[in-house]
């Protein structure tokens, strides 16, 4: 009798001790395939833009997002520009590839991501003119947005402080606008935007340390907007620290996508609708209005 | 004034308006019908082994239609005609009295009831479930401590809101919660009360384990309909928990070694028959374990060092008989949890808790009238307290009240019991204090202070019209001022009964409600970091109207059946915008949206109480909607605690062949839920973004909100308590329980979520495509089996 209750304590006990998770089957209905844009204009830079569509969520992971063949016309004080498709060499978006043979890309300034539309003509530094896209594609789907220009904001202060230990946090602020209602994203990279990657012909930007998306609700010293990292940088260590002065559309979708990326792995999470100024579509159509600055910790 | 009200019933242009006409209309016209000779026989009902009060306990007449029952406070009042009289006083558990007299005048009889030899011996309160049928309260429940304490708990902690989630109408919110969720209201709707003082985040171990302490608790009422007027505040649910009062005979030490918790209770008298008190304190001691673990690894390398976890909570009370009319009252609760986690660079403390205390005067003006003052103090708060390198972050918010009230009971007739009262509560607010920096260059501070006033006045009547008839009619004013925002209302109150049978009423009741707090929680359960609101010039109160019907059966005098029909109304609802931010806001209230709720089904509850078999079956059918302009696009959705079906079976079970050498009381629960309403991406396009990250982020897209269900819930839970030497004549008793909580091991959804798995030759997840997403339930509760042993002296 002893030992039976003892072999049954052990069971509980190996029981109690197994994985939590469980895989369960659950069928989620079919969404509707938008376009999704995401486009970012910067003054002196040609005109890019990445145009894919939605999947379900459970669709095929290998399939080529890309949307071929679409129209695709940037207009601005009175022009138009219509953007080229990206290079494919077999010209055929592989519905086995997420990235297919002969994909060229278009590749930006500091090679961190890449866009399949693009165009030779630059971006103006045009702060009166409203920007428009639009876009069409051989399925008969129709997206828009506009977006205008803002100036940036200056970095105020990118310093490096270090603790008795010899480490170092790095703090970046800019000087806020009181009058307006303002937006910014900060972001901390150390020795680099990018990184190499071996495996993949597509660029990589390199992970931030931080990356914060602010408004100008919480203001240090009268008009600053600051950010700060942990202390984690050594003598030696090289930092990058830029300063987006965006827009509210640019910043509300920011924050909905983090907030609808978020909510799936969390009990206490709601879902989140993206916040998107793509009309007919979903994406994002913003300005990178921006200052950069480096520094290396002596 | 009839005539007027006459007038403004049929111009009253909504229906609450026009119940709010009835109850003015009848409230002076029953005062004043009965007028005949009689006599009150008065007093307090007593267990005799400690000297305790018996709230609910049974009197009746033995014309066999007459009756009532004690209050919150023991006593009670019966008016009948001069007569020779026979008056029974029963208690469950215990020898019923009878006294048999000739009532010329008004008498006082204070009984002490003696517990009963063993169950089968015990003249159980037979008219229990007559006066439940009698009555004009419905959607009541009621739970002693006792048995409570015989009904399985997770990890043995027995838990008296866990057991009232076992009611129907009652849901938790997640697996293993303790919070409650009442006929389709949110977790903030909740009214706890522990001994007249508000309890605002009544939980241990974020929401797993109550605050109350089952040793300290005598009886605990949960109110999910026919709100009577005294109470206020919340819209779906008022949980009455009161305090034991110490043994004024004899001096006791009771206690338990539980899996995860330890037990200590001292009680005795102050002076004996007069005046007793009790302490208890309970403490985990997890963090004893992972202190010693940590410690015993602070050289390995490969160590994932653990927080240190622990709750504890003390509960105080004394009383005091000042003379025949008089008694004074002190009673108190301190409870924390303390969340810890330090290694060389970090130092997170996280505390959060309540106190509460309440002094209170009970005074007999009369064998008609009874004064309850009461004077009470709440608190509640949480703190963060980190400190990273040379970062000092701080972050609390917290609530406290201070209250006073003075109820009065007035039975001026067999037919009357009149009730009214009034209170006030300062309430001060400390929301999202925040404050950061590292004492040079970084200094950071935020958050918002409020003072507000909550007033409340009511006054209700159970008028007994007929021996068919039953009617209570109330009145409740509340009002709310914070900073020069005023807002009031009038909170109608109405409940019927019919007797269609001796054993068998019809019943119906009406109660309008408002709550002036609100609780700010994006999570949908309740967790320590969620923060008190008050309403303001934007904020407007929360209103509920609850309309219920239903029928009370007695059958024979061990059964007891019912069931009710419900529609609930819920106005100024509360949610939050997508990426609101819920910290550090001094401006919190511009984040929240407003909308309706609405909620409405059915319960069926089977019970019965006594015998060697006792238990109940539970069943509710329940919708829960709600509705807000900007979220899912305008549309009525389920929020999460939206249940279907929910099945209850309770089933205590004294094993009789065991029952002289080794007392067994075997105990079973089933619970049977529809699994909870949640969101789930439908569909997902990736993103480069500016930073890029990754170059393949899949940003997900919600297309409906509550749309899918997590698996059903089932568990079966098993728990047999085994007393110690019976027959022994020594002081010293004690028991083992024994419990298994999820005998079958099902794995109950906590949560759902869609996983992305990636090759297991992948290194770098950031640069590489999922090979595919999975669907994943996760679960907290396994199979667990406890042991706990008890013991007294």
């Amino acid at each position: 009798m002893k030992n039976i209750l003892l072999y049954i304590l052990i069971l509980f006990g190996l029981l109690a001790c197994e994985d939590m998770e469980t895989v369960v089957e659950i069928e989620l209905p079919p969404v509707e395939k938008e376009l999704v844009i995401e486009c970012y204009l910067e003054p002196g830079q040609p005109f890019r833009l990445l145009l894919t569509e939605t999947k379900d969520f459970f669709g095929d992971l290998d399939a080529c997002p890309f949307v071929r063949n679409a129209t695709v016309v940037l207009s601005y004080n009175g022009q138009k520009d219509t953007l080229e498709e990206a290079a494919f060499f077999n010209n055929n978006c592989d519905p086995n590839d997420i990235i297919p043979y002969g994909f060229i890309p278009f590749i930006n300034q500091d090679s961190t991501r890449f866009y399949n539309y693009g165009s030779t003509q630059l971006c103006p530094l045009d702060y009166q003119t409203t920007f428009s896209i639009e876009v069409w594609d051989t399925n008969g789907r129709y997206a828009t947005a506009s977006t205008l220009l803002i100036p940036p904001s200056d970095i105020y202060n990118f310093v490096v402080d270090s603790n008795s230990s010899g480490k170092f946090y790095a703090l970046l602020s800019t000087l806020d606008d009181i009058a307006t209602e303002d937006y910014y994203r900060m972001v901390l990279h150390k020795t680099s935007l990018t990184k190499r990657n071996n495996t993949n012909s597509i660029p990589v930007a390199r992970r931030p340390k931080f990356d914060r998306t602010l408004d100008d609700g919480g203001v240090f010293a009268g008009n600053q907007v600051t950010t700060a990292s942990n202390y984690r940088f050594e003598s030696g260590d090289t930092l990058i620290g830029t300063v987006y002065h965006i827009s509210k559309a640019y910043h509300d979708y920011l924050e909905s996508v983090d907030d609808a990326q978020s909510a799936n792995n969390s009990p206490f999470g709601q879902p989140a609708v993206v916040k998107s100024n793509i009309v007919g579509g979903q994406g994002i159509f913003a300005f990178l209005s921006y200052d950069r600055d480096t520094l290396l910790i002596p | 004034m009839h005539y007027y009200m006459f007038f403004f019933f049929f111009s009253a242009p909504s229906f609450s308006q026009r119940l709010f006409c009835i109850c003015m209309f009848m409230l002076p016209l029953q005062v004043h019908l009965y007028a005949q000779q009689a006599y009150t026989i008065s007093g307090t009902l007593r267990d005799a082994s400690n000297g305790e009060t018996l709230i609910a306990a049974n009197v009746r007449l033995s014309d066999g239609v007459s009756g009532t029952m004690t209050n919150e406070y023991g006593i009670y009042s019966l008016t009948t005609a001069s007569d020779t009289v026979q008056v029974s006083f029963s208690y469950i558990g215990m020898n019923t009295v009878v006294k048999r007299f000739f009532l010329s005048k008004d008498t006082v009889i204070n009984v002490e009831l003696e517990a009963g030899v063993s169950i089968q011996e015990v003249v159980v309160q037979a008219g229990s479930n007559q006066e439940k049928v009698d009555a004009t309260q419905m959607g009541m429940d009621e739970i002693s401590a006792k048995e409570a304490k015989q009904i399985v708990a997770v990890f043995g902690e027995v838990d008296i809101l866990k057991v009232l989630q076992l009611k129907p109408g009652v849901q938790s919110g997640s697996e293993g919660s303790s919070g409650i969720f009442v006929r389709g209201g949110a977790a903030d709707q909740n009214h706890f009360v522990l001994d007249e003082a508000p309890v605002y985040n009544p939980s241990h171990l974020f929401g797993f384990f109550s605050t109350f302490n089952a040793d300290a608790i005598k009886n605990v009422k949960l109110y999910k309909a026919g709100f009577p007027a005294q109470y206020g505040g919340k819209l779906s649910s008022v949980i009455d928990i009161r305090m034991r009062e110490g043994n004024q005979k004899d001096f006791n030490i009771s206690g338990g070694l539980g899996l995860i918790s330890s037990r200590l209770t001292v009680e005795g008298p102050i002076v004996k028959d007069k005046g007793a008190f009790i302490l208890s304190g309970r403490r985990t001691y997890v963090d004893i374990f992972t202190s010693a673990l940590n410690e015993a690894n602070k050289n390995n390398e490969d160590w994932a060092k653990i927080p240190d976890y622990s709750f504890y909570d003390i509960n105080l009370k004394a009383n005091y008989t000042l003379g025949p009319n008089d008694r004074l009252f002190l009673s108190g609760y301190f409870g924390r949890d303390v969340f810890l986690f330090k290694t060389d660079d970090l130092n997170f403390n996280f505390e959060w808790g309540n106190a509460a205390a309440t002094l209170r005067w009970n005074h007999t003006i009369s064998p008609k009238l009874f004064l309850n003052t009461a004077f009470t103090f709440s608190d509640y708060l949480y703190q963060i307290k980190n400190k990273f390198d040379d970062f000092d972050l701080s972050l609390g918010s917290g609530i406290r009240d201070i209250n006073i009230k003075t109820d009065f009971s007035w039975f001026p007739s067999a037919k009357h019991a009149i009730k009214f009262g009034f209170n006030g509560i300062y309430h001060y607010f400390s929301v999202g204090r925040f404050s950061a920096g590292n004492g040079s260059d970084l200094s950071f501070e935020a958050g918002s202070d409020f003072h507000a006033l909550e007033l409340g006045g009511y006054f209700s009547d159970e008028w007994t019209i007929s021996k068919r008839f039953k009617l209570n009619s109330g009145l409740r004013i509340s009002a709310f001022n914070n900073a020069g925002t005023f807002y009031w209302t009038a909170e109608p109150r109405l409940a019927l009964k019919y007797s269609v049978h001796p054993q068998v009423s019809l019943k119906a009741s009406y109660a309008r409600m408002a709550q002036y707090l609100h609780l700010v929680s994006t999570s949908g359960a309740s967790l320590p970091t969620d923060v008190w609101y008050p309403s303001n010039e934007r904020v407007k109160p929360q209103l509920s109207d609850l309309v219920s019907a239903g029928v009370s059966i007695a059958i024979g005098r061990d059964f007891y059946i019912s069931g009710e029909g419900y529609y609930k109304w819920m106005q100024q609802q509360i949610d939050f915008k997508d990426g609101a931010n819920l910290f550090v806001n001094n401006e919190l209230d511009k984040e929240f949206i407003f909308g309706k709720g609405y909620s409405y089904g059915g319960e069926i509850y089977l019970e019965k109480k006594n015998g060697m078999v006792r238990g109940w079956i539970g069943y509710t059918l329940s919708w829960t909607w709600r509705e807000f302009e900007q979220i899912n696009n305008g549309q009525p959705y389920h929020p999460k605690h939206d249940r279907r079906h929910d099945i209850s079976v309770v089933v205590l079970w004294d094993i009789p062949w065991a029952r002289k050498k080794f007392p067994l009381t075997l105990s079973a629960n089933w619970i049977y839920g529809t699994g909870n309403a949640t969101s789930l991406p439908t569909g997902r396009y990736i993103s480069s973004d500016v930073i890029g990250q990754n170059a393949f982020q899949f940003v997900p897209i919600y297309t409906e909100r509550g749309s899918f269900r997590l698996p059903d819930y089932h568990r079966l839970d098993l728990g047999l308590v085994w007393t110690l030497f019976p027959q022994s004549k020594k002081r010293f008793t004690s028991d083992l329980t024994f419990s298994v909580y999820n005998v079958y091991n099902r794995r109950n959804a906590f949560f759902m979520y869609i996983d992305a798995i990636y090759p297991e030759d992948n290194n770098n997840s950031s640069t590489q495509v999922p090979e595919r997403f999975e669907a994943k339930t996760v679960s907290l509760f396994p199979i667990i089996p406890t042991v706990t042993w008890n013991f007294k002296w």
